[in-house]
């Protein structure tokens, strides 16, 4: 029997499309493999930052180690600029069951000198359903005055996607409560026994920049966190701290950067 | 100390400033404080480790079924908790024991499978680019090795969902 071209031709097709269709069908499932620099260079930039004043959820491992300082042209009570130098660690896992951070700060670097003021922070924090969690102590003196008495706080930070793309992709929610430190101005000011809440959300504007709104202390920050290098891990957040002025003078100019490394 | 770039910066910068601003932005009362403010800012926790820590734990933690996206209906598949737990001890490195074996039936039960469940467990003990990119490659040549007409599983599509928070 012969078989005319035509008919062949269909057969062929008959047989062959199913398993086009499919692999069409399975193309959906499959992800892009990232070219090893592309990835380095996303796992070595940081992040751009999704709070200005307010402590998250969020924490580090055991092996993540970090520096930075920062500095305000207008430290509230004095006016005059000031800055602080910080270094930390994390351990423990908060995958597992829950990491630990510690954070050692020399407090009025620029005016008193390094070292002068030492205070200690520290953090156990864990992730769960989406949400990091995170309970802290900060303003532990370790050496000369502290800013303020010990200050305890929980935290729960939350990062959710808004869209698929490089641009306004994901934001950010988080929400605490404390004493000390987080209690609001007047609060503060009259040294009352009170607790504060605190509130942040951010947007990330794209890979490497967000734009953060953050409430702590009664006071509202506005600021803009940056990545802004491939390939080193440093955060650059120039920020304009207490809008409304409820520690005296408005709209203090302030930036922050820091780094992190892994070993 | 061999002090790597770092990796998933997110976790890390996140937690750096928590503590930190704490103590810095905001002026005593009455001290006169010299301390500024916004000290260094948190890492976004959008995708990668963020995405990575926080299903890990979902799946550590399932009791019911977890959801999951389906790219291929736009919608949502749920993944036993069975299952999502044996994953989410794949992503803590846990080494195998019965959980790999629950998940490679998961996966499909190929080689294939078998090689994924290898590579979650070594992205589970160190994220870094290498393990990362072979875990992606490790799921689509899972994807790839189905028979014909099978399509992922629930289990898939569960590894889909993390591992695509390092796709963007």
């Amino acid at each position: 029997m012969r078989l005319r071209a035509p008919a062949v031709l269909a057969l062929a097709l008959t047989l062959a499309l199913p398993s086009a269709v499919l692999a069409q069908g399975r193309d959906v499932y499959l992800l892009p493999v990232p070219a090893a620099d592309m990835l380095g260079s996303m796992m070595g930039r940081a992040q751009p930052g999704v709070s200005a004043s307010s402590p998250i959820g969020y924490g580090p491992r055991a092996g993540d180690v970090f520096a930075g300082f920062g500095y305000q042209a207008k430290a509230p009570g004095t006016g005059a600029s000031d800055g602080s130098f910080s270094v930390g660690a994390g351990f423990l896992n908060p995958n597992r069951v829950m990491g630990l951070e510690v954070v050692l700060t020399s407090l009025s670097t620029i005016r008193g000198g390094f070292g002068q003021r030492v205070a200690m922070a520290a953090k156990a924090h864990t992730s769960f359903a989406g949400w990091g969690l995170g309970v802290g102590l900060s303003n532990v003196q370790l050496n000369g005055e502290t800013d303020a008495d010990p200050s305890v706080y929980a935290a729960a930070t939350r990062a959710f996607r808004i869209r698929s793309g490089p641009y306004l992709n994901a934001g950010s929610i988080n929400i605490g409560v404390g004493n000390g430190v987080f209690r609001f101005a007047d609060a503060q000011l009259k040294d009352e026994e009170t607790v504060g809440v605190f509130l942040s959300s951010s947007l990330r504007l794209n890979s490497w920049s967000s734009a953060i709104i953050d409430f702590n202390s009664g006071a509202t920050t506005l600021a803009l966190s940056f990545a802004p290098m491939k390939n080193v891990p440093l955060i650059i957040t120039p920020a304009i701290n207490d809008l409304s002025g409820e520690f005296g003078e408005k709209a203090r100019l302030s930036v922050g950067a820091g780094m992190s490394w892994k070993y | 100390m061999n002090i790597t770039r770092v990796l998933f910066a997110a976790a890390v910068a996140v937690a750096l400033p928590s503590s930190v601003t704490a103590q810095t932005d905001n002026p005593s009362s009455g001290s006169g404080s010299a301390l500024m403010g916004s000290v260094m800012t948190v890492g976004y926790p959008g995708s990668g480790f963020a995405g990575f820590a926080g299903l890990t734990q979902s799946f550590l933690g399932a009791t019911g079924g977890v959801s999951v996206p389906d790219p291929a209906s736009g919608g949502m598949v749920t993944v036993s908790g069975a299952v999502a737990r044996a994953i989410g001890f794949l992503l803590t490195g846990t080494p195998c024991a019965e959980h790999c074996a629950i998940a490679r039936e998961a996966f499909g039960g190929t080689s294939a499978a078998g090689l994924l469940v290898d590579a979650l467990i070594a992205l589970g003990a160190d994220q870094n680019p290498t393990t990362v990119a072979a875990a992606i490659q490790a799921y689509n040549a899972a994807v790839q090795a189905l028979s014909a007409g099978q399509t992922p599983g629930p289990g898939l599509l569960a590894v889909r969902s993390v591992l695509s928070g390092f796709v963007q």
